[in-house]
C-alpha cells in the first residue's frame, strides 16, 4: 500500500491529479475555508472513480459547521472513537477501493444521538457551542428568542439532557458538542 | 410598614403628650401603639385579601385605616384615662388621622417608586454606557482597570488549568480526579466571575445608597428649598387638619395666615441664600431655629391681637414644631432628586461622549461589548464547567478504567487550551480581517481558482475587511458547494462611501435560490439596501456595499 499525504487542499488535489490514488482518506475540520467534505466533492471531481473515507473525531459531519454539501455518492464516514484497532480501517479502505461507487450507508454513525438533531438544530448547537447568547442566536438566524429557547430545549431533550437543578442546560449541552466532536470522552 | 413606623414617631414624638411635650406617658404610648396596630393590620388584611389592589381600593383602605387609627388612639386614651393637651374630640382626630394616612403614604409610595424608578434607569443607562464604553475602547486603547484585570484573571487561570492538568500527569486516583475537578470550578468561581464583574464595572458613578446624614448636610449647605411645592404639602395638611379641627371658617382663615407668614419667612430665607451661597448653611439653621417661635408670635399678634380670633394652643404648638421638621424633610427629598438626576445626567454625558468618539472613529459595532461578555460568559465558563463536570463525574464512578480514560482526555483538552492559549483576551489574538481573507482565499485554491483584487489594508477599517472577510468567506463556500463553479473573482475598491466588494464565480450549472436563507438574511442584516445578488448564464455576481 503506498500511502502520500497532503496538508492542504490545493496539496491534496495536485497530489491526486499525479498520483490517482485509489482510496482518499479525509479529514473534516481542515481549519478556516473548505472542510474535508468539499475536498472530496474537489477531488471526485478530478477523478470520478476515487473511492473516498473520512476519518475524523466528528460523530456527524453537519458538526463541521452550517451548510456543510451532503457526503459525495459512495464514501464511508468513520468515527475515530468507533474503531480500536488500524485493521477495523484498512478494512474500510478496502470496502471503498473495491466499490468507490456503491451506494451506501455513507455515515454509520446514524444510530448516533445526532442523527435525531435537524439541520437547524445542529447549528443553533454550534452557535451555542460558539459561545452566543440566545439573543446572538435569534439574531443571526433571524428568528425571536422564544423560538432559540425552544429549539434549545428540543435540542437538550433529543439528546437526553435533562432539566438539572444544579447543572446549567447550556454547559450540558457544550459538553455533548465536545463529546461529539470527540475532545472530550463520552461517558 | 413604614408608614406604621413613620405614624408611631410622629404620634409619640411630634404630637404632645398629655402633660405637653416630652411627657410621654404610658398610656398615651399604649394608645399610639393600639392606634398602629390597628392600622397595620388593616393594611396587612388588605393586601392579604387583594395583593394588586387598584388606586381606589387603595386610597379607601388607607382612608378607613386611618380614621380607626384616629379613632381607637382617642378613644384609647380616653379609656386608659389620659386627657389634657394631646387629645381632642374624637370625630376631629378620626378624620385628621384619614386624611394624613392617605397623604403620608402616598408619599412614601411616591418616594419608593420614584427610588425604584431611578435605579431602573440607572441601570438602564450604565449598561448602555459600558456597552459603548467597551466598544470604544477595544483593542489597544482597551479601558487599562479593565485589561488590568482580564490579565490578572487570565494568569490565575492558567495557573489553575496547570494545576488540574498537573493533578491528573500520573494515574487517575479518586481523589485527583475530585481535585482536579474543584480546581476548575475555583478557576471559575474566584477567577473568572470577577473579571467578569470588573470588565462591567469599569469606571462609572456608584449608584450608592442615599445616605441621610449626608443628604441633611448636603441640603442645608445649599438650602435650596422648593417654595410652591413646600406651600402646597402645607396647604393640603396644615388646611385640611385647621378646617377639621376649628371648622371652615377659623380653621380657613387659620391655614391662610399660616401660609402668608411661613411663606414669607421661606422665601426671605431662599432668597438670601441664593443671594449669599457661601452663608447659606448659616441662613438655613437660623430659619429652622427661628421658625417655630416667629410662628407662634405671628399667630399672637396677627390672629389673636389684631383679629381677635379664639387661642388654640396645642394646635399652634404643634405647627409650630412640625413646620420646621417638614420643611427640612421636603427640602432633603428635593435634594436627593437632584443628586439622583445629576449621576443620571453624568451617565448621559458618558454615554454622549462615547458615542460622539465612537462616531470619530468611524463607529465601532456594540456588539464587540456583547461578544467580550460572551466570550467570558458562556465560551470560557461553559467549556471550563464541562470539563470540571466531566471530571467529578468521573470521581464519582469511582471505576479506575473509567477514571482512566477521563484522565487521558481532561489533559489532552488542557493540552490543547493551553497551546491554543485559548482564553487570550478576545481583543488580543483576533485574527484581522484582511488576514482573514488571505487564509481563507489561500485555503480555497485548488478546490477552486481564485483571482483577487484588493485595496491594501489601510485603506479600509478593521470592521470593515473583519466584513469583508465574511463575504469572501460565504461567497466561496456558496460558489463551491452550491454554484458547482470552478473560478471566481475577488475585487474590491475603496470609494467615498465605503468598501465596494465584488465576488463573481462562472458557477451556472446549478440554479440556486438566492430569494431566501441565512446569508441573505444576514446581508440585509449588516448591509441594508447595500447589496445585490445576480445570476446570469455566465455565473452569479454578488455585490455588497462596506460603509
Amino acid at each position: 500500500m503506498d500511502v502520500r499525504s497532503a496538508s492542504t487542499a490545493r496539496e491534496a488535489l495536485a497530489l491526486a491529479v499525479e498520483c490517482r490514488p485509489s482510496v482518499a482518506l479525509v479529514d473534516l475540520d481542515l481549519g478556516p475555508g473548505p472542510t474535508g467534505i468539499d475536498l472530496a466533492h474537489a477531488l471526485r471531481k478530478a477523478l470520478p472513480a476515487l473511492g473516498i473515507c473520512f476519518l475524523t473525531s466528528f460523530r456527524d459531519p453537519r458538526l463541521a459547521g452550517p451548510g456543510i454539501p451532503p457526503l459525495p455518492i459512495g464514501s464511508l464516514y468513520l468515527c475515530k472513537a468507533d474503531f480500536s484497532h488500524i485493521d477495523n480501517l484498512i478494512a474500510t479502505i478496502s470496502v471503498v477501493e473495491h466499490a468507490p461507487l456503491a451506494r451506501r450507508a455513507p455515515f454509520p454513525g446514524a444510530a448516533g444521538p445526532t442523527v435525531k438533531l435537524t439541520d437547524t438544530q445542529m447549528e443553533v448547537l454550534l452557535l451555542v457551542g460558539e459561545g452566543a447568547t440566545t439573543a446572538e442566536i435569534a439574531e443571526r438566524r433571524g428568528v425571536g428568542d422564544s423560538a432559540v429557547e425552544q429549539t434549545i430545549a428540543r435540542i437538550c431533550e433529543r439528546l437526553g439532557i435533562p432539566k438539572h437543578d444544579v447543572r446549567n442546560q447550556r454547559v450540558q449541552l457544550v459538553q455533548a458538542l465536545h463529546q461529539l466532536r470527540g475532545q472530550t470522552s463520552e461517558s | 410598614m413604614w408608614a406604621t413606623v413613620i405614624g408611631a414617631f410622629s404620634s409619640l414624638v411630634l404630637v404632645p403628650g398629655p402633660a405637653g411635650f416630652g411627657s410621654v406617658s404610658w398610656q398615651w404610648a399604649t394608645a399610639v401603639a393600639a392606634s398602629q396596630a390597628a392600622f397595620a393590620l388593616i393594611i396587612v388584611g388588605v393586601r392579604h385579601a387583594s395583593p394588586s389592589p387598584g388606586s381606589v381600593t387603595v386610597f379607601l383602605a388607607l382612608a378607613m385605616a386611618g380614621a380607626i387609627r384616629g379613632f381607637v388612639l382617642e378613644v384609647g386614651a380616653g379609656l386608659l384615662g389620659v386627657s389634657g393637651i394631646s387629645t381632642s374630640d374624637v370625630v376631629s382626630r378620626t378624620l385628621n388621622s384619614a386624611v394624613i394616612s392617605v397623604i403620608g403614604v402616598a408619599l412614601i409610595g411616591a418616594t419608593l417608586a420614584w427610588r425604584a424608578d431611578f435605579r431602573a434607569q440607572y441601570r438602564l443607562l450604565r449598561d448602555r454606557a459600558i456597552l459603548i464604553g467597551t466598544a470604544a475602547h477595544e483593542g489597544e486603547d482597551i479601558e487599562p482597570s479593565v485589561l488590568e484585570a482580564w490579565t490578572a484573571m487570565k494568569r490565575d487561570l492558567d495557573t489553575a488549568l496547570q494545576a488540574a492538568n498537573s493533578r491528573l500527569a500520573d494515574g487517575a486516583t479518586r481523589r485527583d480526579m475530585q481535585e482536579a475537578a474543584a480546581l476548575l470550578t475555583d478557576a471559575i468561581d474566584v477567577n473568572l466571575r470577577p473579571a467578569a464583574r470588573a470588565m462591567w464595572q469599569e469606571t462609572l458613578p456608584a449608584d450608592e445608597p442615599i445616605r441621610l446624614g449626608s443628604l441633611f448636610v448636603d441640603t442645608i449647605e445649599r438650602w435650596r428649598l422648593p417654595i410652591w411645592e413646600t406651600l402646597g404639602f402645607f396647604l393640603v395638611v396644615v388646611g385640611i387638619g385647621s378646617v377639621v379641627r376649628s371648622g371652615l371658617v377659623d380653621g380657613g382663615a387659620y391655614t391662610v395666615r399660616y401660609l402668608i407668614v411661613t411663606g414669607l419667612i421661606l422665601w426671605a430665607s431662599t432668597s438670601l441664600a441664593r443671594a449669599m451661597p457661601r452663608r447659606a448653611p448659616v441662613i438655613a439653621v437660623v430659619t429652622l431655629v427661628l421658625l417655630p417661635p416667629v410662628l407662634l408670635l405671628m399667630d399672637y399678634w396677627i390672629g389673636q391681637v389684631l383679629l381677635g380670633l379664639p387661642e388654640d394652643p396645642a394646635g399652634q404648638i404643634i405647627v409650630a414644631l412640625q413646620t420646621p421638621i417638614t420643611t427640612v424633610f421636603i427640602a432633603m427629598a428635593f435634594e436627593a432628586v437632584r443628586e439622583r438626576e445629576q449621576v443620571l445626567m453624568a451617565l448621559q454625558a458618558r454615554i454622549d461622549d462615547e458615542v460622539a468618539l465612537l462616531r470619530q472613529q468611524g463607529g465601532r459595532s456594540h456588539r464587540d461589548a456583547q461578544r467580550l461578555s460572551a466570550f467570558v460568559h458562556h465560551s470560557v465558563q461553559s467549556e471550563l464547567s464541562a470539563i470540571a463536570m466531566q471530571a467529578a463525574e468521573a470521581a464519582a464512578t469511582n471505576d479506575i478504567a473509567t477514571m482512566e480514560v477521563v484522565r487521558h482526555q481532561t489533559r489532552a483538552r488542557l493540552d490543547q487550551l493551553e497551546a491554543l492559549d485559548a482564553y487570550a483576551p478576545p481583543w488580543g489574538g483576533q485574527v484581522r480581517g484582511r488576514e482573514r481573507i488571505d487564509t481563507v482565499v489561500e485555503a480555497w485554491r485548488g478546490i477552486l481558482e481564485i483571482d483577487i483584487d484588493l485595496p491594501d489594508e489601510s485603506a479600509c477599517r478593521d470592521d470593515q475587511w473583519s466584513l469583508a472577510a465574511r463575504v469572501i468567506e460565504e461567497g466561496l463556500a456558496n460558489s463551491a458547494r452550491h454554484g458547482d463553479a470552478g473560478h471566481v473573482t475577488i475585487a474590491g475598491r475603496c470609494e467615498s462611501d465605503g468598501l465596494a466588494l465584488r465576488v463573481c464565480d462562472d458557477g451556472a450549472a446549478v440554479p440556486r435560490n438566492v430569494s431566501s436563507g441565512l446569508g441573505t438574511q444576514w446581508l440585509d442584516r449588516v448591509a441594508p439596501g447595500d447589496w445585490a445578488l445576480e445570476h446570469t448564464s455566465q455565473g452569479a455576481e454578488l455585490f455588497v456595499r462596506i460603509r
